[in-house]
């Protein structure tokens, strides 16, 4: 069994033997890199605005899974909870897509190159995929659970796995400074 | 006792040494401290763009509020814990940061502001729960709330970028 550093030096050895590093560089030599690179304030203002749709995404989706739960939104169907909402989390993504890309463009190599960042991002499409087949499915059962205090079983399950694994996105995103290139 | 005496004390405890000594468990802090402000701010928001009128209007301002507060303020308390450990490991150098001075004012006013809200705006919320006219005083803390969190969140966030230069 391999240890999770092992894994990173695998995963980093893998990447450099990709053409990852040679476009990593290609990009941190376009001028809307550079211009980013020049300016000192330029890449916390990207972050602190990654972090805001962060804030607006999880939050909104929390709502969601806390109301599934039966431990927040009381009161309410979960079909206005998820109207109230879900457009919030949709929209927060595009926003989070469009910073995330603005870092990768800021600090290609920083970013490509290191494994944290593609674990990261198998994390998110994990997600977002869970994210829809949990839409469908809770589409599909909305008598069962449009009045009651909280979800059926699975559905309890597919909120608390979307809260852990939007902890893990958060989790491996800071690690993203930390893990070894 | 002065500021920097007891930021030298807190850094060289046995906390504060084991913190700053391990590679893995400043960050792994950092990462529930980041979990902790994104749902504070993003709760709060919600409560700020309703006060404002822009968003949130199928639900009262009482019943959103009920919604969001145990959150903010568990997550809040899971922020000021895991930001006081990370101060703690580094304490010298976060006390005369600039950025995290005004973080540390920004944390007031926001404060201040939700006090000031809660202690008179609020005492009129029955009036405006449900209906559109939202008074002027109700949307200035929204505002106000909204535009401080954001700059608590840059002004951390250039912290973690200026740390040790004005050592």
């Amino acid at each position: 069994m391999p240890s999770f550093i092992e894994v990173l030096l695998y995963l980093g050895e893998w990447i450099r033997n990709s053409p990852v590093p040679e476009l990593s560089l290609w990009i941190g030599d376009q001028p809307l890199s550079l211009w980013m690179g020049a300016n000192f304030l330029a890449i916390p203002i990207l972050q602190s605005l990654h972090i805001l749709a962060i804030a607006a995404a999880f939050v909104s989706a929390l709502m969601i899974n806390l109301r599934i739960l039966g431990i927040g939104g009381e009161g309410q169907s979960l079909g206005r909870t998820v109207t109230r909402y879900l457009p919030w989390t949709w929209a927060a993504l595009g926003m989070l897509t469009i910073t995330g890309l603005g870092l990768v463009i800021a600090e290609p190599v920083r970013e490509m190159m290191n494994p944290m960042f593609w674990i990261k991002l198998a994390l998110v499409v994990g997600l977002i995929v869970l994210g829809i087949v949990f839409q469908i499915a809770a589409r599909r059962n909305e008598g069962s659970w449009a009045t009651a205090d909280g979800g059926a079983l699975p559905m309890r399950a597919g909120a608390a796995a979307i809260i852990v694994l939007w902890c893990g996105i958060i989790f491996a995103g800071r690690w993203i400074a930390y893990a070894p290139v | 006792m002065n500021p920097t005496t007891i930021a030298q004390w807190l850094q060289s405890s046995a906390l504060g040494d084991y913190i700053s000594a391990s590679a893995w468990v400043f960050p792994t802090i950092e990462s529930i401290h980041v979990i902790a402000i994104v749902t504070v701010v993003g709760s709060i928001a919600i409560m700020d763009l309703r006060l404002l009128g822009w968003a949130f209007r199928d639900r009262a301002v009482t019943e959103l509020s009920r919604d969001m507060l145990r959150w903010t303020w568990a997550a809040f308390a899971l922020a000021a814990i895991t930001g006081l450990l990370l101060f703690i490991s580094r304490a010298e150098s976060y006390i005369i940061n600039p950025y995290f001075q005004w973080k540390m004012a920004l944390l007031t006013l926001a404060g201040l502001n939700m006090l000031f809200f809660h202690l008179s705006t609020w005492r009129t919320v029955a009036n405006w729960d449900s209906t559109a006219a939202i008074p002027v005083s109700a949307r200035a803390a929204g505002g106000l709330s909204l535009a401080f969190w954001i700059f608590v969140v840059f002004c951390g966030r250039v912290v973690g970028f200026t740390l040790g230069v004005y050592v």
